[in-house]
């Protein structure tokens, strides 16, 4: 398969933040690529329907796992965009069919972003005994002109399993507003971490991650990670509410915070509207390990390369 | 309670979609199981999904219970009727 079906500044990002993009480029491996508003790849497989249709900016998509069908193969999904400017609007929809299972790699770049919008709005649903395993990572460019807005809306039904992992950590971020919603349905388990590393006075993040534990000992586990330096500014609010017999959760929030003007703010939120329910939390938000900034500076790096070296380690 | 403070209230879309169902007719509890289901269709491919999800009743009476102390149902007669119009 040839490497023009996405331009390069996107398949080095892809590489920068560690996926093999050999294996994303192979012919057989399942995949959907937008550049922009040009879908330039879908290779399906046995269970797994991908349809999407072009937009005058973006794209609408259906990315389906039929009934009781397993995925084996990772499926890699690239969303990226090479121009400055502009506006980019994708709308996909997740159907993972009772008894499906799949592992979904998601790709968003946009290098060059100097005055970029990204706007995104996802529903999901999990039927019963389904497992869907998200991972999503992004690359802003390193000018901070990103402007990120994804939305997901996510309903998981009974004996699920959803897990989704994001992350942005190299680069710039400019500015990123995540706003993910999970409804749990009876012993479905919910797993979301989101890690973001917001680096000079340009980056502004606001990730809210919320679970709604609807059924009866679903569960759910919010796990927020982040760092602010340089003047960044980072507020994560993890909620876990608990509506449903015997349904627990936990929200933990850690954030570094480093430099002049740097800002980070945690805000973990349970609720529980019943008795035999439980949600715990905790929050951390602090400066980067005295100690282990002065042993790598005494290893010959600056403090800049240090924090970084401290902040990637904890994220 | 003002507004502000019932914001959260409304943050859980279970609860939006109880309130959107009862309307002003008024449902039962049952009749709400029944009506409230969540399902995703296809933009494009011709696939019918059977996934579908419905709200459970130890959960439903949890909410409406939360709703009706905060004033935005209100129960005649083992019916229950939105009460505002909107927040």
């Amino acid at each position: 398969m040839s490497k023009s079906l996405l331009p390069y500044e996107i398949l080095e990002s892809a590489r920068l933040v560690g996926f093999n993009t050999d294996t994303m480029l192979r012919e057989d491996t399942p995949k959907f690529f937008l550049n922009y508003n040009r879908i330039t790849a879908i290779k399906k497989t046995e269970g797994l329907i991908l349809v999407g249709k072009e937009t005058e900016n973006g794209m609408i998509a259906d990315f389906i796992v039929t009934k009781g069908k397993k995925i084996e193969i990772p499926v890699h999904l690239c969303f990226g965009v090479v121009k400055e400017k502009g506006i980019q609007e994708i709308i996909p929809r997740f159907i993972i069919d009772d008894g499906g299972k799949v592992l979904i790699l998601a790709h968003c770049s946009f290098p060059r972003a100097k005055d970029l919008i990204h706007q995104m709005e996802a529903e999901v649903i999990l039927g019963k005994d389904a497992v869907f395993l998200y991972e999503e990572r992004h690359y802003h460019g390193e000018e901070g002109g990103a402007k990120v807005f994804p939305r997901f809306q996510v309903h998981v039904g009974k004996g699920s399993y959803f897990k989704s992992v994001f992350s942005l950590i190299k680069g710039k971020v400019g500015l990123l507003s995540i706003d993910l919603e999970v409804y749990a349905q009876s012993n479905s388990k919910i797993e979301i971490l989101s890690k973001v590393y917001g680096r000079c006075k340009e980056d502004r993040v606001k990730i809210k991650d919320a679970v709604f534990l609807e059924g009866e000992h679903a569960r759910g586990l919010v796990k927020l990670r982040a760092a602010a330096s340089r003047g960044g500014d980072v507020i994560m609010k993890g909620i876990t509410e608990a509506n449903a017999p015997y349904a627990s959760g936990h929200v933990d929030c850690r954030e570094i915070v480093q430099g002049e003007g740097s800002t980070a703010r945690a805000i973990p939120i349970v609720r529980v509207g019943d008795e035999t329910a439980r949600v715990t939390h905790e929050a951390s938000v602090g400066r980067v390990n005295q100690r282990e900034l002065d042993t790598l500076m005494a290893r010959g790096l600056t403090e800049e390369e240090a924090v970084d070296m401290i902040v990637k380690g904890m994220l | 309670m003002n507004q502000e403070e019932k914001k959260w209230l409304l943050e859980n879309k279970y609860r939006r979609l109880i309130l959107e169902n009862i309307g002003k007719t008024g449902k039962t509890e049952k009749e709400i199981i029944e009506e409230l289901e969540i399902k995703l269709m296809p933009y494009l491919s011709d696939y019918q999904p059977t996934a579908r999800i419905k709200m459970t009743p130890s959960s439903l009476k949890n909410h409406l219970s939360l709703l009706l102390r905060e004033g935005l149902v209100e129960k005649k007669a083992g019916k229950f009727y939105q009460k505002l119009e909107k927040m």
